[in-house]
């Protein structure tokens, strides 16, 4: 692949959006000045309460919506410009494909509009069927399909071409704890072994935490965190211990011994997921604080290394 | 056969003549001209959304990627497109369309009458013009909802995300519902062909009462024939002969056909057995004059007629029993396309300043003239009647005054003597008085010979095509912007315009209208002020005035923008029995991909300009 780790995939520069109506009239400002890089390799997370932004940053990206203020640049070029789609890829909200085509169809239909010849076209839509289990399937109509099953071609679609850049919009909406837990699987396995760079938007915080390497937290179009999540999640004052074969004394002992150090002891069992935590937090002091907001060029830069190692 | 707007020869037409810019420029003029307007449109619409500097500069970044998106169409991707369009209308089940043309040919059967004067043409009047209404809504109404549907279903974000370009979403579209209207068209067409032959169909037989042998005398022999009638069928009887040597024979020509008939011996008897009806479906092959003038009362040149009062101008008037006289010139009359002399057929509209007895028919004479020596033949006389064929043979030899010696008449050829040069005119003149014929110039051609009527009705067709291809590629290109309910309006409303095109431009450039154009008529309308009465003088009239000269220029650009969906569609010819001449049907093709052209990259920049996900 061209391009080496450390290459800006996407760069987001004082992006803004404000919906108009038909008369011109401003309606909502989904986006007030975003700033983001993303980098070849990556999974990055877009988080934040329903109506966000979320939604409307992929869209952006795309190019299905115009930025009011500032660009967007996809793989250098403006999002704008057809070319950039040959190397994306891109999930929708919902499945939004044609109900009176079947699986084979869809999938067809879709490599033919990346050029792809009859011969590794077919090839293509086998291995993709296959990948997202829907062989039992393919010759059903996708108005006959539930909506998990949707999502699922709905996915292969977005991997038609190969692509190195996939944009998932809340990616496992939809599918069964096996088809999250695949979902996740493959995304990592994209990203591991070929190398794809992923923006996933969701608001299941579970998702995010498994297989975000960073995220940016949005809250009424203004991001208000951003960084690599192990390092968002390190609670510095809070140490977590998991023990196992511990005899009622040996705790009993530990606990003296943190009492002796001034330390109060949270709970010895289960830690809660924190980015949960971490996730209300911001909502809630963003709430009480509107317009403080993160700036995403400003923030040092980490290395990558992925989740999964 | 009417032909009110004449189609020049394709070259002459398309790269025009020393008098007149060929299309091909003129095209080329009107697409700058609507550069230059889209691109002032679309840079205040920039500057409105974007402020002056950023406005102007995505603009021109948004125009300078849609012109490379033209030129990376990739067929691949047209063909998707295609294909997807194909497969929503069959799935959407469009074809049913053609059930419901089954069912208007069933119940056609009650308004339509075989025993009529013309059946042929009422019948194919009636299925073709079934056939293009029904396949030009389908064809409007599957290309306006479907982008339209696609994105307010979202499908599209799943689309243009990939590297499809506009030009190829808007392309495929025509491409995919053109070829279910071509399926539509041709199913209803071939229906139409077997209802029209079948409903026609009929068999007389020989009325055995009525037989008489008899014997004809000629130059080659005598013949002994069988002469009678036949039982009527449809209101008519034919006449038949039967030549006894050989066992065959034909009807005359009633209502436009005539019957073979034969004698079969089935069981030792004799039978009559007449055959289906024949020449009732013709496409003749015309010659047209190159001009017509006409002779005034005193003899002199002129280039129109009388005007008898009725407000068409397409005929001109020549009066009874005067000077006056219509002149059409002929060229390309050689003795290798007509060896056995001149088969003329006249179409004379016949008006009557008196009524005298409607059926009988006027007198008139013709009379062919050499353009160079001014040679003339003796005149003959005929009897036109309203509403018919006439058809009349000048003989290859033929008598004509020789031009020194007027008394004297000589035995001439044709070709030798009256064409010059491939050239020949043929006069005609009305010799009742207070009687007049009317005549444009189709009203007298040579019939070079008869096509075949399957060809020239898949030629009809193809008109139809070419109407259907227009309004689909109008249908997607409005809605690239337009909902639903509204691109189906606005694709009506372009058909519509269409069909009444020239009547807008007829309000942009005739300089007096009775009544006044939009705003007088609308204030007299309002006001209950007649429309001979003059309007009171005052700011109200200037005003008025004012206005509708400015709308002059409104209709002018519109009705140059639209295209003239009447003459497009040319089955006219086929129900009349002429053969579409294929010079014709080329001018047409190129007059549609005319429009079609700009419309589809029109709706591709609009396209490539449109929030999507809006
Ligand atoms: N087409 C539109 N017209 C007007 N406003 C819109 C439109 N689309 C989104 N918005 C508004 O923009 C804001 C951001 O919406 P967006 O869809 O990006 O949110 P989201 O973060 O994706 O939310 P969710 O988690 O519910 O999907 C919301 O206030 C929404 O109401
Ligand atoms: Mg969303």
């Amino acid at each position: 692949m061209i391009g080496s780790k450390d290459e800006v995939v996407v760069e987001i520069r004082n992006l803004q959006k404000v919906y108009r109506d038909f008369w011109g009239r401003q309606k909502v400002r989904a986006l007030k000045g975003l700033d983001l890089e993303i980098r070849r390799g990556e999974i990055f997370g877009l988080l934040g309460p329903n109506g966000s932004g979320k939604t409307t940053t992929l869209k952006l990206i795309l190019g299905l919506l115009f930025p009011t203020e500032g660009e967007v640049r996809v793989f250098g070029l403006p999002a704008s410009d057809v070319r950039k789609n040959q190397r994306i890829g891109f999930l929708p909200e919902e499945s939004y494909l044609y109900r009176f085509l079947n699986a084979e169809e869809t999938l067809s239909f879709y490599a033919q509009l990346f050029n792809i010849p009859a011969r590794k076209r077919w090839q293509r839509v086998n291995e993709l069927i296959e990948l997202v289990g829907l062989g039992w399937a393919r010759r059903r109509q996708l108005r006959e399909y539930s909506k998990g099953m949707a999502r699922r071609i709905g996915l292969a679609q977005a991997l038609i071409n190969d692509p190195e850049l996939i944009l998932l919009d809340e990616p496992t909406t939809g599918l069964d704890p096996i088809g999250t837990r695949e979902m996740k699987d493959l995304i990592l396995r994209l990203r591991d072994e070929h190398g794809k760079t992923f923006i996933m938007s969701s608001h299941l915080l579970a998702d995010v935490q498994d297989v975000c390497d960073r995220i940016a937290i949005l809250h009424q179009g203004e991001l208000k965190e951003l960084g690599r999540v192990e390092d968002l999640l390190k609670v510095e004052d809070v140490t977590e211990f998991r023990v196992r074969g511990l005899s009622k004394e040996a705790e009993e002992e530990i606990k003296q011994v943190i009492a002796k150090h001034n330390g109060q002891l949270l709970s010895m069992t289960n830690p809660t997921t924190t980015l949960e935590e971490l996730f209300l937090r911001i909502v809630r002091e963003s709430e009480q604080h509107p317009g403080r907001r993160v700036v995403g060029r400003q923030l040092p830069q980490t290395t990558q290394s992925s989740k999964s190692s | 056969m009417v032909i009110e707007k004449e189609i020049p020869p394709f070259w002459e037409w398309l790269l025009g003549s020393s008098q007149q810019l060929g299309a091909l420029v003129q095209w080329v003029l009107v697409m700058l001209g609507l550069l230059v307007l889209g691109m002032i449109l679309a840079t205040l619409i920039g500057i409105g959304h974007y402020g002056p500097t950023r406005g102007v500069r995505r603009t021109l970044a948004r125009f300078w990627e849609g012109c490379l998106d033209l030129i990376h169409i990739s067929p691949r991707r047209v063909l998707g497109m295609t294909r997807l369009a194909l497969q929503e209308a069959i799935r959407r089940r469009v074809l049913v369309a053609f059930l419901l043309f089954s069912v208007i040919l069933l119940f056609g059967g009650w308004f339509l009458d075989p025993e009529s004067r013309n059946p042929a043409k009422q019948y194919l009047d009636f299925v073709l013009t079934a056939t293009s209404y029904l396949v030009l809504a389908v064809a409007v109404v599957i290309s306006a909802m479907s982008l339209p549907t696609d994105i307010a279903r979202k499908t599209i974000y799943t689309v243009v995300t990939k590297p499809v370009r506009p030009i190829e979403i808007v392309l495929g579209r025509v491409l995919g519902f053109t070829a279910i209207g071509t399926l539509l068209l041709l199913l209803n067409g071939f229906a139409s062909y077997i209802f029209v032959i079948r409903a026609l169909d009929h068999r007389h037989e020989v009325d055995p009462e009525t037989l008489q042998k008899q014997t004809v005398i000629s130059d080659e022999g005598d013949r002994e024939v069988l002469r009678g009638e036949t039982t009527a069928v449809f209101k008519h009887r034919h006449r038949v002969e039967i030549d006894l040597k050989t066992g065959k024979g034909q009807t005359d020509i009633v209502r436009g056909h005539w019957h073979q008939v034969w004698i079969e011996n089935r069981g030792g008897r004799q039978h009559y057995v007449l055959g289906p009806p024949e020449g009732m479906f013709v496409a003749r092959i015309i010659h047209l004059a190159d001009d017509l003038t006409f002779l005034d009362r005193e003899g002199r040149p002129t280039k129109k007629g009388l005007n008898v009062g009725n407000q068409w101008h397409y005929r001109g008037y020549i009066e009874g029993n005067s000077r006056m006289a219509a002149r059409w010139r002929f060229r390309n009359i050689t003795p290798q396309r007509y060896p056995k002399g001149l088969p003329l057929e006249m179409t004379l509209s016949v008006f009557r300043a008196h009524k005298g007895d409607i059926e009988r028919g006027i007198l008139g004479s013709i009379v062919l003239e050499n353009p160079r020596t001014g040679m003339r033949s003796v005149a003959q006389n005929f009897i036109a009647r309203e509403y018919s064929v006439f058809q009349m043979l000048i003989p290859r030899f033929l008598k004509a005054k020789d031009p020194e010696n007027p008394d004297l008449e000589l035995e001439v050829d044709l070709f030798d003597s009256l064409v010059d040069n491939g050239e020949l005119i043929i006069e005609i003149q009305c010799l009742e008085s207070r009687q007049y014929f009317g005549m444009a110039k189709p009203d007298l051609y040579i019939k070079v010979t008869d096509g075949s009527f399957r060809i020239n009705f898949l030629k009809g067709l193809y008109t139809i095509w070419l109407q259907m291809f227009l309004m689909v590629a109008a249908g997607v290109m409005f809605s690239t912007f337009l909902n639903a309910a509204i691109a189906l309006l606005s694709a009506g409303a372009f058909t519509l315009g269409g069909i009444y095109s020239q009547q807008i431009l007829y309000l942009a450039t005739e300089e007096q209208i009775i009544g006044g154009r939009s705003f007088e008529a609308a204030y007299r309308l309002l006001t209950g002020t007649p429309i001979s009465a003059p309007l009171e003088e005052g700011p109200v009239q200037t005003l008025l005035l004012t206005l509708d000269a400015g709308m002059r220029w409104v209709y002018w650009v519109i009705g140059h923008m639209l295209p003239d969906i009447t003459s497009l569609g040319d089955v006219r010819w086929v129900t009349s029995g002429y053969d579409i001449p294929t010079n014709n049907l080329l001018v047409k093709t190129f007059v549609v991909l005319g429009f079609v052209v700009p419309l589809l990259i029109i709706g591709h920049f609009i396209l490539k300009s449109r929030e999507l996900a809006k």
